[in-house]
């Protein structure tokens, strides 16, 4: 069986370094993993995606329509814009922010108002949405910490060892911050439990 | 350590693979999907690496190390093999002595390239045998083939990359390096210096290699059937990142999946597709295979996908479509369509950074209504509102050379190009231009850095292991009197340098000045914020396209975690009210 994680946000959010620490922790546990994603031009504050897949054997490295078993979207708007892929059993984790693109500032276009309405509305209505950046703020006086408190919440939806987080972040952390990621990632669990008020 | 198991992207299994195989000289331009090869390549100790100023400089200095004994790699983009093509094809007529293995690297879905070329043709034109991994162990082990390949049939061996391959991680094992002994370097002028009665030979001896490397193909282990028992009056044959999605599709198809897939291994694939009515063959973009199957064994019926599927990349979800158009059978799988229409979100297009060095440039220059050719980089954002500065993208360095083009015409353009792309091939074009007494202005941006790929160096750099090249220099050295530099934050003087130069009828050249806000170490304290009580809502500042200024219920304000003090908007402002 096949399981599918869809990582989106906008460039600079670090969605790079969430998945390659949730696909180091897949891997190490033992699976066959595939993460794949574009790099260039579309880094420069566009809408970035990474797609994680993993289980027995896994071919393709893209996910095929209606197959995205988890969604984590670090910016509101970013979670509408790939619902070719989800299915009405789609976990999504959204993250409360909104980064309104230029096309919005620019009076073009409106940013879409209570994405969470218009996307129970279209049937995806399995959503926890995560005040990362408040919790980021709270602790650590910084947004920068938004993504791992996210793999925190993550951490809680599938079945992986507590000690293969903790070296995917250790693997994947310049040393001098790992011990302020673990402690992000802590704080993303107990948002789901309910421990973190 | 060997042996143990590796989480990799193709691009760093890659690099793993020419290590194990003993290379010992790599070389690239940096261009995407490929750019991580040789970054990666050049955290191996014991493989010389360097950026080259262009693919056909890379592609030589590589292919030089190679004829004196070593084994040698270069790496690049797809459009970058249009740059080395003229080494390329003469290449596979001079053959090599140390092994030497050329990368290219193709964009199917044009993420990041000027356009969706496929570079499977070029192995056919230049008669040069192909490889295409499907994954990271494949990019690994293939390359280890590649350089056997090379060096046991005399021959550059392509290894064809796709972004699918090149930027998926996936698991890769590990082995040893094996130190390859430098071949002995003999002087063979009939074989390697290419004057007409000698070049005519050696055609000879390029095709009776692609025979011998054809028979020797049917025998590769590099191609595989799967599905075996799967009983179907279909097969399918595939390769690269397609087969990958024709997996994901089918476990009841015979496929054939090539890993050599050029020249073809004619037999082994006639033993394979005589006993099914349909073969159908499913390849991102061009019908490449499809033209080799029914070129080399035209008594089969093969079937190849339709036109509209030649465009953009594939997925299981199109490969799908085409094995149901060509079969004619559709799946009971029912799709869950959603109803949500996404052409109604804000698009999110990429954007200058907070603090870019080129802003004030595009804020400026479209105001000039002048035609602007423009360049690949960073700066091909700014054919994008709100800046919408350029007129023509077409390739490196075409920027110099389109603008001379533009005045012979009567049109006098403005010509913009980054540091690195100068270095390419836009210094050819300035040459050019000056020699005939052309008259344009050409704007060279240097932010000292070959910034969209992720800063790579260039002779613009400053770095302990390379010498900086002066711009101004260079086009001093050409002779070019009209040369201004300026600070690239310094809208106002880039506003009148501007206006000035296109109404002289001479050669102008301005170099706009300052490093890339990612590589700059000393990052600007201050930071902008919107006086509130001064701003009129003219949304001028809107039009400097900055991340950082967002605009809430009416109310412009700065994201001050974004903000890089670089103080173009505020330079815009008629009010003052950015401080």
């Amino acid at each position: 069986m096949i399981k599918n994680i869809l990582l989106s946000g906008v460039g600079g959010q670090g969605i790079i370094t969430m998945s390659k620490i949730i696909t180091y922790a897949l891997f190490k546990n033992g699976f066959d993993v595939k993460k794949s994603e574009i790099h260039g031009l579309s880094q420069r504050g566009g809408s970035v995606t990474s797609m994680i897949r993993y289980g027995e054997k896994v071919w393709s490295p893209v996910i095929p329509d209606n197959n995205a078993d988890y969604v984590i979207s670090l910016e509101k708007v970013e979670t509408l814009r790939y619902t070719n892929l989800y299915s009405s059993d789609t976990s999504i984790i959204i993250n409360n922010l909104e980064l309104k693109p230029i096309t919005v500032t620019a009076g073009k276009f409106d940013y879409p108002e209570n994405i969470e309405k218009i996307l129970s509305d279209n049937g995806f209505s399995n959503i926890h949405t995560v005040n990362a950046v408040e919790k980021s703020i709270k602790h650590f006086n910084s947004q920068r910490f938004s993504n791992i408190i996210l793999v925190g919440c993550f951490s809680k939806l599938i079945d992986i060892e507590e000690k293969l987080w903790i070296s995917a972040i250790e693997a994947n952390i310049k040393s001098k911050f790992v011990e302020k990621n673990l402690k992000a990632f802590e704080i993303g669990k107990k948002i789901i439990t309910g421990d973190e008020k | 350590m060997a042996g143990d198991k590796l989480l990799l992207t193709g691009n760093e299994a890659i690099a793993r693979g020419a290590w194990e195989a003993g290379v010992s000289v790599a070389t690239a331009y940096p261009g995407t999907p490929s750019t991580e090869i040789l970054e990666s390549i050049s955290k191996y100790s014991e493989i010389y690496s360097e950026w080259g100023t262009n693919e056909k400089v890379a592609y030589e200095v590589a292919y030089g190390a190679a004829i004196a004994g070593k084994r040698a790699i270069a790496c690049m983009k797809q459009v970058g093999l249009n740059v080395a093509a003229d080494p390329f094809f003469t290449s596979s007529y001079t053959g090599i002595n140390g092994g030497f293995v050329l990368i290219s690297a193709d964009e199917p879905g044009v993420f990041s390239s000027q356009n969706e070329q496929d570079n499977r043709n070029y192995a056919h034109a230049a008669k040069v045998p192909m490889l295409e991994p499907s994954d990271s162990e494949e990019c690994r082990l293939y390359v280890k083939n590649a350089f056997e390949i090379s060096e046991k049939f005399d021959t550059p061996v392509i290894v064809r990359m796709t972004t699918r391959a090149c930027h998926t991680h996936s698991p890769v094992n590990s082995e040893n390096r094996v130190e390859v002994e430098k071949k002995a370097y003999v002087k063979d002028a009939v074989k390697r210096s290419m004057i007409p009665i000698y070049a005519l030979k050696r055609h000879e001896v390029v095709e009776k290699r692609l025979k011998t490397l054809s028979e020797f193909n049917d025998n590769s282990e590099l191609n595989s059937i799967y599905n075996k028992d799967g009983k179907s009056e279909y097969c399918i044959i595939t390769s690269g990142i397609a087969f990958t999605h024709v997996m994901e599709v089918c476990d009841n198809i015979p496929v054939l999946k090539l890993g050599f897939t050029y020249p073809l291994p004619v037999k082994f694939i006639e033993d394979f597709i005589k006993n099914f009515k349909k073969i159908i063959v499913i390849e991102e973009n061009d019908d490449f295979l499809l033209y080799q199957l029914r070129f080399n064994l035209p008594e089969y019926s093969f079937h190849g996908k339709p036109a509209e599927y030649i465009i953009n990349e594939l997925n299981a979800d199109r490969v799908k479509e085409i094995i149901e158009f060509i079969t004619s059978k559709k799946s009971n799988s029912e799709k869950n369509i959603n109803s949500f229409d996404i052409s109604t979100l804000p698009p999110r297009p990429p954007q200058f950074c907070p603090g870019c060095p080129h802003r004030a440039t595009f804020y400026t220059i479209a105001k000039h209504k002048i035609p602007v050719t423009g360049d690949i980089g960073c700066y091909g954002l700014g054919v994008l509102p709100p800046f919408s500065g350029m007129d023509t993208i077409l390739c490196m360095g075409a920027s110099v050379t389109m603008a001379h083009g533009f005045s012979l015409s009567g049109e006098k353009a403005v010509g913009i190009i980054g540091d690195s792309t100068f270095f390419h091939t836009g210094i050819n074009g300035l040459i050019n231009t000056y020699y005939n007494k052309g008259i344009s202005t050409i704007i060279i941006l240097d932010n000292s850095i070959t910034a969209m790929t992720g800063g790579q160096i260039n002779p613009a750099s400053f770095t302990s292991n390379t010498v900086n090249v002066k711009i101004e220099d260079v086009v001093k050295g050409i002779g070019i009197k009209n040369i201004h530099i300026l600070d690239s934050y310094e809208l106002k003087n880039i506003d009148s340098k501007i206006r000035e130069c296109v109404q002289t009828d001479e050669l102008n050249v301005i170099i706009v000045k300052n490093p890339c806000v990612l590589i700059k170490k000393e990052k600007n304290e201050k930071k902008y914020m919107v006086n509130q009580n001064n701003c009129v809502k003219c949304k001028m500042c809107l039009k400097v396209g900055c991340p950082a200024i967002t605009v809430d219920n009416g109310n412009v304000s700065i994201i001050e975690d974004f903000c890089a003090g670089c103080g173009v908007c505020a330079a815009v402002c008629p009010k003052g009210a950015i401080i």
